[in-house]
Parts: structure tokens; C-alpha cells; sequence
């Protein structure tokens, strides 16, 4: 059923350049399946063992490229997954005993990662966290691997009969097809929508929460399938290398995958696998010739890499390639019209307190507004508008008082929980997913939050948008520029890309904090039809502003606050009249 | 039992040690600073050298200011430019430890110790326990001290409290923050060479010694929360839970122990600061 205001068409599609997925992968792919026919045997079997070391560098660009995550502690995992194959073959026959070893190493691994999880993601723990706890991980593992040698063999490890078949070649392909089959996995992942959500938490874990998508849940998940494909790698590594060793489980290797990684390009998978292939031979030719000096080489490259070449070897690839991807058209497709709205209240807050220190932001008897209109929110300087947005929108976890929104009692539900009440804010200084294209953030922006099945391995070429929401991007250029990284639009563009997004979603509350600040009348005018029609169609729509003649040509209801407390509530004219309100503008204006 | 209290006495101290690097370095710049193992091995490199030149606390002075120069010099060329890219300076600072690494082991395959300048037990309480150690114990206690009386009643203290709180802020009333960055950036190093320095004679040399002292630094500083002050109680829980292990089980338990008990510390003041 297509809108019934639809003024225009979008029949014909917008097409939208998707790098695509498959041609990384497949390239190297190629070029790996072709190796045994150039190189001796001696370099068919290194290269061989060097899959596993392929599988943690591309777990790693996962966890940390696509999503942020800097885990500088996977050799834990990739140890676990050594350790638990070689008890595995040296306790029961081999074919059961691998079995064991595989399933009881990804387990524990995801255990760990999970237990991680828990504690270094959330809304207040920085960025940093992560990287300190894998750290410390990863080095009292290496201990563990040390002390308890009636288990792990001590400084020995534990060595293993030959698993893999004699024959270097049969033995070549069969790491060859476990590393593709892992690789094309996780670009599969990469692509899907739920690929899409993982890059926007890497660029704004703080900001995707308001668009109703759990950041933690989602970090937690990507950190813990990155924990279980290193594992995994570790199991083929001991079946390659027939031992398990602590030297693969401590800090020097994890530093090692790290390195491999950011050499290569951590924002691609085949490019970080590439650099662990790279480096290893490389290391390999070099070694007995001048292996000190090489890896103090390696150590700089890294930190020039660092400094210097975030996308590492894959850097040319990346500026080459920008031109000669294929388009893939993606459907810009009108919304079917959203349900009706409730009536009444959409908001009642009583007794609202926030403080912060000893500074009473916000201190609110009642407040209320309704569904269907458009309420302004204005006052001074640190009057509390954006404290009660914030408040509104689930940031503040330690305000007190009752609060109902959409029927719900919100005090106490985190930021994601709140936003798939319906409620979308749009912050004062445009805050769009900078790496993702247009198109990308107007999909963050309308889809629905929860995560399916289905958001793991498909991407969706068709994205339904509110027509007035298309309208308003087209107008301003949005359209021209679906391709584009978001983080290339002017100050102005991002600030209508921003309202795009959470229009787009077709929420029943909206809290627009200035969305206008610093635009044309034209502009301004534009997003004003817009909220007007989306409270018409039966919207709770909250602006805070503070241009009077701009409120007054579109909001039914004022809020006036000051210094923390609501002093008038009423329609536009009622609130002129104010006398409160009078003192505080012209007292202050003259 | 004395024994089993003055360890965790000195755990808590080597925490201490470990740790102010990392927290004035953390604190004032938000840089997690991951070569500070490394730094703490040059101090200890730097202590090892200067032995057969100079008396033992001279060695620690020189230790102190050369690894505290060298850390304003990677301020200036690395540190600086990575300003506020967070996750960029922690990768830097962890290709730098791999560097010095890389560039000691070439040198130095390791394994020397240092004799520490005083060893003579000491009896407390009818035990004896070692006169360095003590030393130590008492040399935290001053450390810890002084930044106190630092960051409370000085100018100096006010300046590092006014970048803490909010750089920008800072910067507009006139602070300059680049020169208290780069100050703040050597002044960790300067720590972490002294610690690495006096901590010498308790290890065995290597390039890979820092590792270990950076684990129960960083657990230290996460814990301490954003003030200096805080590695004080951060220190005595990890440095008290490592002394009750390593006496009832052994050294890596202890570790172990420090590291779960540092989670669960972490998750309770999570969930304690409202959710």
C-alpha cells in the first residue's frame, strides 16, 4: 500500500555504489589458491601454517576495524583453541579428540570473551578499557600456560602426532578451504545490515544508542565471534605447528596479530589475512640472515602505519578501488504510511530532579505535552532545555521523579530501551555516522532496531523512507550524495541528514535540540513544514529554539524554563502574554 | 602472619610504583600509555648500567631524568600528534614498547640482576624481613604523599586539577595545556623510570620485564578512577588480594586472583555510579 500523499515517484532508483564485498576475499582467494603452482614445497608448507595466523589477523580487523574494538589480547583466545585441540588428541583417538579439542576451545574462548564483555563495554566505560583487560588477559594466560605444566606441558607445551595428511599439497588446501570458508563468513557478516550497525557503533557507540540499538550487545557479539574464529585458528594452528606452546598464548603473540593486522589494513578482512601472510613469509626468508634487525624494522613499520597509514598496504587498494567499484543500485522506496498515533499526553513528568554535583540542572513540578503537536521548549542559556531533551531521550541514569513516556515509565530504562518507545532525538551539533555513506545513515536512521536472524546475512538493497523525509533530502542535496562518506557533507548537509535520520523512522515522540542553529529562513522554514506535517500525522514533536518568530510559526505549545523550572506552559499567545516570561526576555534583552 | 602483612605491604607498594606513571600520564591526558613497561625496564636497564659508574642512588636520579627526557621527546614526536585519537596513542604507545623491545633484545638477550644497595634483614615484630623492601614500602608511602600534598595544596596541583576536569576550560583561561601535556607525558616517564630503577634489584632484567609491572599497573589505574589520588585504596585491594594469595597458594595464582578481583571491583563501582 503506497502513501496516499505521494506527490512524486521514486520509481526509478537511486542508485547507490556499494563497494562490493566479495572482490577482497575472492582476490586473495584466487591468489592463495594459485600459490602452490609458484612457489617450492618448502614455501607451500610455511605458507600452510600460516592460515591459522590469517584466521586471527582477519578475526582481529572484525572486532577492531569494522567494529572498533581494539582487543590487544586475541592470543589468549587463539591459545585456548591450541591447548584445547592438543589435550583433545593427546587424550582420545584423534578424530573425536579434534572434535573435542575444536569444541571445547571456541567454547571457552566465547566464555572469556563474554566475561571481557561484561566488563570493559557500557555507556561509561571508555574506549580503552577493552584494550587494558585483553592486555591483562592475555599476559596471566601466558602464566597459567607456565605454571601449571602437568597440564600444558610448562615451557614445552604439548607436542602432537601429525593430524594433517603427509602430502604438503592435500595438506596446503586443506587449510586453504577452512581460511575461505572463515573469511567469506565473516564478509558475508560485514556486508549484512547488521554490518551496517557494527560500523556505526565503531564510529558512534554513544550516538547509535538513541536510534533504539543496543551498542553493548552489539560489541559484546562481534567481540565474542571474533574470540571463537581465533580459537578456532589456534586449533588449526597446533594441527600446522603439532604443538601447542605458550609462546601462542601470551603477549608477544597478541602483539604479533595486532601488528600483522594494522600492517595489512585493519579495515579489511582480506587485507589484514594478506598482511599476516606477508609478514610471516617475509620473516621467513629473512630469518638466519638478520631476524633482530628485521623485527626491530617491523616495530617501526608499525608505528609509521600508526601514525601515518590507518589502512596500511591496503591503502592503494582502498583510493584505486573508490573508482572502479561497480554500482549497486540500493531502492530508495516511499514508506507505507505509519500507524496511527495515540491521543493524549505523550509525555507527563512530576517532580523531575537531575543534579549534577551540587548544581541543580533541572527541577520540574509538571511537565507534560501531547501527541499531535509541535511544543516548543525555549529559555535562557542554562535554563535546563537540553538537560530535559537529554533527560528525555534516556541519557541522564540518575535523575529522580515520575516520568511516563508513550504510556511507559522511563526512569531507569537505558538510552536503546527508550528510543524503541519511539522516541528519536536529534542532538544540538549534527552527529551523523561519519564513515558510513549517506544512504548507510538514512538506513541507521529508518531501520527497524531489533536485531533478526535475518541481519546477519542480508543486506537490504531497498530502503522504505518517510515521502516528506525524501522530500526535505532531496532538497537539500542528500539524494545527489547517497555514495559519499557522511563525514564529507557540509555543516548544513549533516545537519539535514541528521534530521533525515530520526524523522525517518517514523517515531511517535521526536526531540529536536535546535535543529536549526545556524541555518538560512529558507532552510529553517523547511524543517519546520516538516515537523508540522509529522505532528498533523499525529506526532509528538518537542523543539527546543530560540528564534521566537520561528516558534511561533510552528509550535501549537510553549514550555518555558528557567533556570531549572518550568515557569509557563501555554499557547503561543497565552505565553506572550506571560508576565514571568516578559520580565525574563526583556529583562534580560533591555 | 607479620611476614604474610609487610608482602602485602610491599605488593601494595610495587602497585603504587607501577601505577603513578600510568594514572598522571592517564589522568591528565586520557593516553593509556602502553610502553610505561618499557619504561620501567629502561629504569631498571639505566640502574644496571650506572652501577659500575656510580652509587646506587645516583643511578636511580640519572635513571629518573633520562627515561623522563625521553618521554618528553616522544610527547613531542609521536604523543602529540595523536591528540585525542585515543585508541591511535594506545596503538602507538604499544608499537613504541614493541620497538624498545625489539631494540634492548638485540642488545641484550637478559637475565642480569642488580644486588640491591642494602639486604639485611631486618627484624619487625619478631620476624625478619629485607631492609630494601622496607624501603620500598616507605618510599610509596612518600610518593603517594607528596602528590597528595600536589594535587590538593599547590598551584601546580590546581593547574593539574583544572586539566583533569576539562582541558578546553583550561585552555580558554589560559593554562597552557600543551606544556602541561608534554610536562605531565615526561613526568611519567620520569615515575616510571624510578620505579623501574628501584624495583631492579627485586627482578631479573630483561626487555620483556615490563609486562608484568604493567598489568597490576593498569588495574591500578583503572580502578583509581579519574583523580590521582585514587591508586591509594586501588592499590591496597589488588596489592592486599595478592599478598593473601601468593601466601596461601603462589605467585600466579596471586595474579590471577588480582586480575578477577579487579573486574568484580570494576563491575561494583559500575553499577554503583547509577547505571
Amino acid at each position: 500500500m503506497k502513501n496516499a500523499l505521494n506527490g512524486w515517484s521514486f520509481a526509478s532508483a537511486v542508485p547507490i555504489l556499494n563497494s562490493p564485498w566479495w572482490r577482497d576475499p575472492v582476490c586473495l582467494l584466487i591468489i592463495l589458491a594459485a600459490c602452490p603452482f609458484l612457489l617450492d614445497s618448502y614455501r607451500v608448507s610455511s605458507l600452510a601454517s600460516y592460515f591459522p595466523y590469517a584466521m586471527a589477523a582477519s578475526a582481529l580487523a572484525l572486532v577492531w576495524g569494522y567494529c572498533g574494538i581494539l582487543a590487544l589480547g586475541q592470543a589468549a583466545f587463539f591459545g585456548l583453541g591450541a591447548y584445547a585441540a592438543a589435550k583433545g588428541i593427546e587424550s582420545y583417538p584423534v578424530a573425536p579428540g579434534l572434535v573435542a579439542g575444536i569444541f571445547i576451545g571456541c567454547a571457552a574462548a566465547g566464555a572469556l570473551a563474554w566475561i571481557l564483555a561484561r566488563v570493559s563495554f557500557g555507556v561509561r566505560a571508555g574506549a580503552f578499557l577493552i584494550s587494558v583487560m585483553t592486555f591483562c588477559t592475555a599476559v596471566a594466560f601466558e602464566q597459567l600456560a607456565l605454571k601449571f605444566t602437568s597440564v600444558t606441558g610448562g615451557q614445552n607445551g604439548i607436542p602432537l602426532d601429525r593430524v594433517l595428511p603427509k602430502d604438503p599439497l592435500l595438506s596446503y588446501y586443506i587449510g586453504f578451504v577452512v581460511f575461505a570458508m572463515l573469511l567469506l563468513g565473516m564478509a558475508v557478516i560485514t556486508r549484512s545490515n547488521l554490518g551496517r550497525v557494527i560500523a556505526s557503533v565503531r564510529d558512534d557507540s554513544m550516538r547509535i544508542r538513541f536510534f533504539g540499538t543496543n551498542a553493548e550487545l552489539v560489541q559484546r557479539r562481534v567481540f565474542v565471534l571474533g574470540a571463537i574464529v581465533t580459537a578456532f585458528a589456534g586449533v588449526l594452528d597446533a594441527l600446522y605447528s603439532q604443538i601447542a606452546a605458550p609462546d601462542r598464548i601470551g603477549f608477544a603473540f597478541s602483539t604479533f596479530i595486532v601488528l600483522w593486522c594494522a600492517i595489512g589494513g585493519r579495515n579489511s578482512l582480506a587485507a589484514a589475512a594478506f598482511g599476516a601472510l606477508l609478514v610471516n613469509m617475509v620473516s621467513n626468508e629473512l630469518s638466519g640472515i638478520f631476524l633482530d634487525y628485521w623485527q626491530i624494522l617491523l616495530a617501526l613499520i608499525f608505528i609509521i602505519v600508526v601514525m601515518f597509514l590507518p589502512d596500511g598496504l591496503y591503502w592503494p587498494i582502498r583510493v584505486l578501488g573508490s573508482r572502479l567499484n561497480a554500482p549497486r543500485p540500493l531502492q530508495l522506496e516511499p514508506a507505507v504510511a505509519s500507524s496511527s498515533h495515540p491521543e493524549g499526553p505523550a509525555f507527563v513528568g512530576e517532580k523531575l530532579i537531575q543534579r549534577f554535583g551540587s548544581f541543580t540542572a533541572l527541577d520540574v513540578d509538571r511537565v507534560s505535552f501531547d501527541f499531535g503537536h509541535v511544543t516548543a521548549l525555549i529559555g535562557p542559556n542554562g535554563a535546563g532545555k537540553s538537560t530535559l531533551i537529554a533527560f528525555l531521550s534516556g541519557a541522564l541514569s540518575d535523575a529522580h521523579g515520575k516520568a511516563i513516556l508513550v504510556g511507559k515509565e522511563m526512569l531507569g530504562i537505558p538510552i536503546w530501551k527508550v528510543a524503541r518507545l519511539g522516541v528519536k532525538r536529534k542532538f544540538q551539533n549534527p552527529r551523523v555516522f561519519e564513515s558510513l555513506s549517506v544512504a548507510d545513515n538514512l538506513f541507521i536512521g529508518a531501520r527497524d532496531p531489533k536485531l533478526r536472524m535475518r541481519d546477519w546475512l542480508v543486506r537490504d538493497q531497498c530502503l522504505p523512507i518517510p515521502e516528506d523525509v525524501m522530500s526535505l533530502a532531496r532538497q537539500h542535496g542528500l539524494l545527489a550524495r547517497l555514495n559519499d562518506d557522511a563525514g564529507s557533507l557540509a555543516h548544513g548537509q549533516k545537519q539535514f541528514l541528521e534530521v533525515c535520520m530520526v524523522l525517518g523512522s517514523q517515531s511517535q515522540v521526536v526531540l529536536l535540540d535546535e535543529p536549526t542553529a545556524g541555518m538560512e529562513s529558507a532552510d529553517r522554514a523547511a524543517i519546520g513544514q516538516v515537523l508540522v506535517y509529522l505532528a498533523r500525522s499525529g506526532a509528538a514533536v518537542l523543539i527546543v529554539e530560540h528564534d521566537f518568530d520561528f516558534v511561533r510559526s510552528i509550535a501549537d505549545r510553549i514550555l518555558v524554563l528557567d533556570q531549572g523550572a518550568l515557569i509557563a506552559d501555554g499557547t503561543v499567545s497565552e505565553v506572550s502574554e506571560d508576565r514571568k516570561v516578559r520580565d525574563l526576555y526583556l529583562g534580560e534583552g533591555g | 602472619m607479620t611476614i604474610t602483612i609487610l608482602n602485602s605491604f610491599f605488593g601494595v607498594a610495587v602497585l603504587i610504583l607501577s601505577a603513578a606513571g600510568l594514572v598522571v600520564v592517564f589522568g591528565l591526558m586520557k593516553v593509556v600509555n602502553f610502553a610505561h613497561g618499557e619504561a620501567m625496564m629502561l629504569g631498571a636497564y639505566v640502574a644496571l648500567i650506572a652501577r659500575d659508574w656510580m652509587p646506587f642512588w645516583l643511578g636511580i636520579v640519572v635513571a629518573g631524568i633520562g627515561i623522563g627526557v625521553l618521554g618528553v621527546v616522544i610527547e613531542r614526536l609521536l604523543i602529540r600528534r595523536l591528540y585525542r585519537r585515543i585508541l591511535d596513542t594506545i596503538l602507538a604507545t604499544w608499537g613504541l614498547g614493541l620497538l624498545i623491545r625489539e631494540l634492548i633484545g638485540a642488545f641484550d638477550p637478559g637475565y642480569s640482576s642488580l644486588d640491591a644497595p642494602f639486604d639485611a634483614p631486618v627484624s619487625i615484630l619478631g620476624s625478619d624481613f629485607s631492609a630494601y623492601r622496607l624501603f620500598i614500602i616507605a618510599f610509596a608511602a612518600v610518593l603517594l604523599t607528596a602528590m597528595w600534598v600536589i594535587e590538593r595544596f599547590t598551584s601546580l596541583g590546581k593547574t593539574v586539577r583544572a586539566v583533569i576536569s576539562d582541558p578546553d576550560l583550561a585552555r580558554g583561561i589560559g593554562i597552557n595545556v600543551d606544556r602541561v601535556y608534554a610536562l605531565s607525558f615526561g613526568t611519567g616517564w620520569l615515575l616510571a623510570g624510578v620505579a623501574g630503577a628501584l624495583l631492579a634489584p627485586m627482578v631479573t632484567i630483561a626487555p620483556t620485564m615490563g609486562g608484568n609491572f604493567l598489568v597490576g599497573g593498569f588495574l591500578t589505574t583503572i580502578l583509581a578512577g579519574p583523580t590521582l589520588l585514587g591508586i591509594g585504596p586501588a592499590a591496597g585491594l589488588l596489592g592486599g588480594t595478592g599478598g593473601i594469595f601468593a601466601t596461601i597458594a603462589d605467585a600466579t595464582t596471586a595474579s590471577i586472583a588480582v586480575l578477577v578481583v579487579a573486574m568484580i571491583a570494576m563491575k561494583i563501582k559500575d553499577s554503583r555510579s547509577g547505571r
